[in-house]
């Protein structure tokens, strides 16, 4: 326990450095840009130089580099900046939600929208993704496995706005069953996942307009994933599968779904791993889906800052993408300390 | 296409995936076409060579391919205009019509080579780099059309995207580029927002002088030198101030428009900036600087008018910009919407439009809302508002809300563009030298604060609050007022004040095409048609007479806010309305408001507006979420509310 106590420390003691260097690049490379932020923000060719003095003032745009970079990363950290484009503060906008008392707005920041988001795609990426690895595994060299693998390999083959697009014209344009405009909120934030939080409010409703909203764009997200899984599953059981201590317990009798399970288990660690990986990289992946289907997440927050070159806003999700990240890793690998007790730190 | 949306933005080049769209017995329509003033065009770099050379410029007009932009780029939704007034506008002059005006640019590459041949220069010595703000395949294409003609022509033509920011930056100074496109969409109603930031070269005068004379030898009794434009009704006359210039011409009467450089005060071109002190081609000409400067404080649009006629001209001769064109506008709606219209600046008031009975009652996905015959639904195509504060709103969707959940002093009624119809201003009014400006605001009108479910009444006192603050606030769109109201020598008057104004000065009004001097309140109330009541009267002070001034009011951004609201609400004010309403003499000295209201977008009273919208529209905001959806609910207080009775037959 101690042991794991230290690690934690360790690791997130490497948070601040690499947080740094990840804001900083961004920073640096806004700046190396040749570009007019105070033009752009003020409203471009309309702008006026009042306006334009204004925004380099509130934003130290004027002063050394140094200085802008502490300015934007602590303001962002005490939630006291505004995207010089939306004008909310840039954690409202990401995190806390811009709802205030007793008038309208978001609940939910942009990252619980992509959160929800690869939750949802990742539940795909589980239920069907390991089975399907496991199946190839079981059925290796058949036609099963076979098509599995085809699949697989579509998965991973197929663009994301292609599928994405497709689904639109299938489900929307033609049965008209799912939604692809707005996006249903629970009336407050409890645990931060809105499908979980409509359903312990009571708002079933809700529940399921946020499911039908979310349900294609995140099976278009988890598509590759699925394939990469299912791969990474396959090869890890087959591994485990012909492992010597099954052949063990299949001479004591033990019955196959034991057996699927002693392999599986033994088999998690690459699984575990590709899991951790992937669901990063649905987090990372939003922008394009979010794009595609419309949805105010922070994929398509990150893509509105670039647009906008908002660079105080795309450093703050820069920000807390990179923290997501870590700290998925984090849990990955403590994850691995749970589920095999050789592993120390 | 499942009905949940009545209407959409769609983008031309995706009209034919939409139209014939059929659900039941409905389908996708597009009922209008409608030529917008927004105004598309390459910038080229007139510092620079070859550019420099008037000749080359009206050789790569020459080299446009227009008719191929058209067809190929735009599919016919693109309305050709050769020169840098819109043709809606007053100036603009059809050359098709009027042979006398200007140059009917085609592509003619025959003309295009002897003008290169004229202008005396070797292309063959002159790359070209053509710029658009990458992620618009449109402009890439019209930039790579270019390309490919303007090649044939011996220049070495390449096309690069680049983004909007960067594109500022490397357009601000004339050193780094050469060309880039642009397209200019008007803030008001007025050729001087064309003519002012697309064309004027920066020259700064000690004196610009108008004079109307019949004959020639009068002409050379105010100019040493004369440049001379033929328009309709007059030859605009433009020459340094003195005496002696020659004119040839007659059968016309003249505008003589004389000035003196204030050389100190102009800055060289190397030094300015685009946008701030010169116009983007970084083009420098001191006669239409002349005449842009004498257009913009004249009064009388008689003359005003002939005066942007030669602008026109000026800007189609002189080519700073390869002028290419309108966008035509063709929103898609299915066929049970009906009453849609499009004005050229303000967006469509949803009140105003209605659905078939037999209009489908579909789920939006949200909540409980759903689309049926009297919800109109709309899927816009301009992101989100970027705040509900009017004197930072300066984008079209925000406009678009503002419009439709406040009142300006004065609006333009559907798709009119050329009569203002009164507002919360039932009638206005200015005096002889045109700087004072007086609107009677309506009496009765209630704010509905949504938020708090309370009511504010709106005065004379809000009006001059409402556009004080966005000159003290200093926004985005803060320009169109600071540039020309002095809001602190601005003030309110009762009408009791007002009515001795009008018994002692010359005070002129015009409504409805006609100009009427006014004595007395009443006539003046009697003259717009209204026997309502009244709110006070606010005064506007210019700085120097600028008729475009009253479209200025018409802007969304302005929209009228209750001073007592933000009093009422930001903590930073609470309890302070009578403080400083007392220490502005209520409206006589407004100045004594910036001890209470700040500057910038940290402001509290934009923090709060920008969150917390109130206004006196047809519409209230009943809820939002960013980037996702926003309702909009029949204000049960709206002082017009009768209308929909007229309408409709009903009262929400």
């Amino acid at each position: 326990m101690a042991e794991l106590k230290r690690f934690l420390i360790r690791r997130l003691l490497t948070f601040i450095p690499t947080l740094i260097g990840v804001t900083f690049v961004v920073f640096l490379i806004a700046n190396v840009i040749p570009a007019d932020p105070a033009r752009a923000w003020a409203g471009g060719e309309k702008a006026s130089p009042e306006a334009i003095q204004r925004i380099k003032e509130e934003y130290h745009l004027d002063d050394p580099w140094y200085v802008q970079y502490f300015f934007l990363i602590s303001k962002i950290i005490q939630n006291d900046i505004r995207s010089p484009f939306t004008h909310n503060k840039i954690l409202d906008d990401l995190i806390f939600g811009t709802k205030q008392k007793g008038g309208t707005g978001s609940t939910y920041g942009r990252f619980f929208v992509s959160l929800q988001l690869a939750l949802i795609g990742f539940t795909y990426v589980v239920l069907i993704g390991i089975p399907l690895g496991i199946i190839s595994a079981l059925k290796r060299n058949t036609i099963i496995d076979n098509i599995v693998r085809v699949m697989a390999l579509i998965g991973v083959s197929t663009p994301v706005f292609w599928l994405g697009y497709l689904l639109i014209y299938i489900l929307y344009v033609r049965a008209g069953v799912i939604n692809i405009a707005g996006m249903p909120e629970p009336s407050q934030k409890i645990t931060g996942i809105m499908v979980l939080d409509a359903l312990l409010l009571g708002e079933h409703k809700i529940a399921w307009q946020i499911i039908n909203r979310l349900a294609t764009p995140a099976f278009v997200l988890g598509f590759i994933s699925i394939g990469i899984v299912a791969r990474v599953t396959r090869n890890s059981f087959l591994d485990s599968w012909n492992a010597d201590f099954i052949e063990y317990c299949k001479a004591r009798g033990l019955r196959k779904a034991k057996l699927v399970w002693h392999a599986l288990k033994n088999a998690s660690i690459p699984i575990i791993t590709i899991l951790g990986m992937q669901f990063a990289f649905l987090l990372g992946n939003a922008p394009i889906t979010e794009t595609v289907f419309a949805i105010p997440g922070l994929g398509r927050y990150l893509l509105e800052s670039i647009k906008n070159f908002d660079y105080p806003a795309l450093i703050g999700g820069i920000l807390l993408f990179a923290t997501t990240y870590m700290l998925i890793n984090l849990i990955v690998d403590i994850i691995y300390a749970i589920i095999d007790p050789r592993i120390r730190y | 296409m499942t009905g949940a949306v009545d209407t959409a933005d769609i983008p031309t080049e995706h009209l034919a995936e939409v139209l014939g769209y059929k659900m039941d017995d409905h389908e996708v329509v597009i009922r209008k076409e409608v030529v917008v003033p927004e105004l598309f065009f390459i910038i080229l770099n007139t510092y620079k060579e070859p550019f420099n050379n008037v000749y080359v410029r009206q050789a790569l007009a020459y080299a446009t391919p227009y008719e191929l932009i058209v067809e190929t780029v735009y599919e016919g939704y693109l309305k050709i205009n050769h020169g840098g007034i819109p043709m809606m506008f007053p100036g603009y002059t059809d050359y098709k019509i009027i042979n006398y005006t200007a140059i009917p640019y085609e592509q003619r590459m025959e003309i295009a080579k002897k003008l290169i041949e004229k202008a005396g220069i070797d292309p063959s010595k002159y790359t070209i780099e053509l710029w658009f703000n990458s992620g618009n395949p449109r402009r890439e294409k019209v930039c790579t059309l270019l390309a490919e003609s303007w090649n044939k022509l011996g220049f070495k033509v390449s096309v690069k995207g680049v983004e909007w920011a960067v594109l500022w930056d490397l357009t601000s100074t004339p050193e780094k580029f050469d060309g880039w496109t642009l397209s200019w969409f008007p803030d008001y109603l007025d050729p001087d927002n064309y003519a002012g930031p697309l064309f004027y070269g920066g020259t700064r005068f000690k004196e610009v002088h108008i004079n109307i004379v019949q004959s020639p030898e009068e002409v050379s009794k105010y100019v040493k030198t004369a440049k001379v434009f033929d328009t309709r009704n007059y030859y605009v006359v433009v020459g340094e101030k003195g005496s002696g210039a020659k004119v040839n011409v007659s059968g016309k009467p003249f505008i003589v428009v004389s000035y003196v450089v204030d050389e100190e005060a102009t800055k060289p071109i190397e030094e300015s900036k685009a946008w701030v002190n010169i116009n983007p081609a970084f083009y420098r000409n001191v006669t239409t600087d002349a005449l842009i400067i004498a257009a913009r404080w004249e009064s009388n649009m008689d003359i005003r008018i002939p005066i942007y006629e030669a602008i026109y001209r000026a800007t189609n001769y002189e080519m700073p910009c390869i002028w290419l064109g309108h966008y035509v506008t063709a929103p898609v709606e299915w066929d049970w919407l009906y009453g849609r219209y499009i004005h050229p600046t303000l967006a469509v008031r949803f009140d105003l439009l209605w659905e078939s009975p037999d209009a489908p009652t579909v789920s939006t996905g949200i909540k409980d809302y759903v689309n049926d015959p009297s919800t109109y639904a709309i899927a816009p195509l301009y992101g989100w508002v970027r705040t509900f504060d009017p004197a930072f709103n300066y984008e079209r969707f925000g406009w678009t809300i503002l419009h439709n959940i406040g009142d300006t002093l004065v609006t333009y009624w559907k798709e009119e563009t050329k009569e203002l119809t009164p507002d919360l201003a039932v009638a206005w009014a200015h005096d002889e030298s045109g700087t004072e400006w007086y609107f009677v605001i309506r009496g009765g009108v209630k704010a509905y604060d949504p938020w708090h479910d309370k009511l504010y009444d709106v005065t004379a006192l809000d009006a001059l609050f409402t556009i004080w603050r966005i000159g003290r606030l200093e926004g985005d769109p803060s320009w169109m007022i600071t540039e020309f109201v002095d809001v602190n020598s601005s003030k309110v008057l009762t009408e009791e004040e007002f009515d001795q104004i009008l018994k002692e000065k010359t005070i002129t009004t015009y409504y409805r095409g006609q100009v009427k001097q006014v004595k007395s309140l009443k006539e003046l109330l009697e003259f717009f048609g209204y026997d309502g009541p009244t709110a006070g009267v606010v005064m506007f002070k210019l700085y120097k007479p600028y008729t475009a001034f009253i479209n200025i009011l018409a802007v969304p951004f302005t929209t009228i806010i209750p001073a007592k609201y933000l009093f009422d609400n930001v903590d930073e004010l609470k309890g302070k309305y009578e403080e400083a309403m007392e220490a502005a003499e209520w409206g006589k000295n407004p100045s004594a408001w910036a001890k209470y209201i700040g500057k910038g977008s940290q402001e509290p009273t934009h923090l709060y507006l920008h969150k917390y919208p109130i206004g006196t529209g047809p519409y209230y905001i009943k809820e939002y979420v960013e980037k996702s959806y926003l309702v909009l609910e029949y204000n049960p207080y709206y002082w017009n509310a009768t209308l929909w009775e007229q309408l409709y037959g009903f009262k929400p």
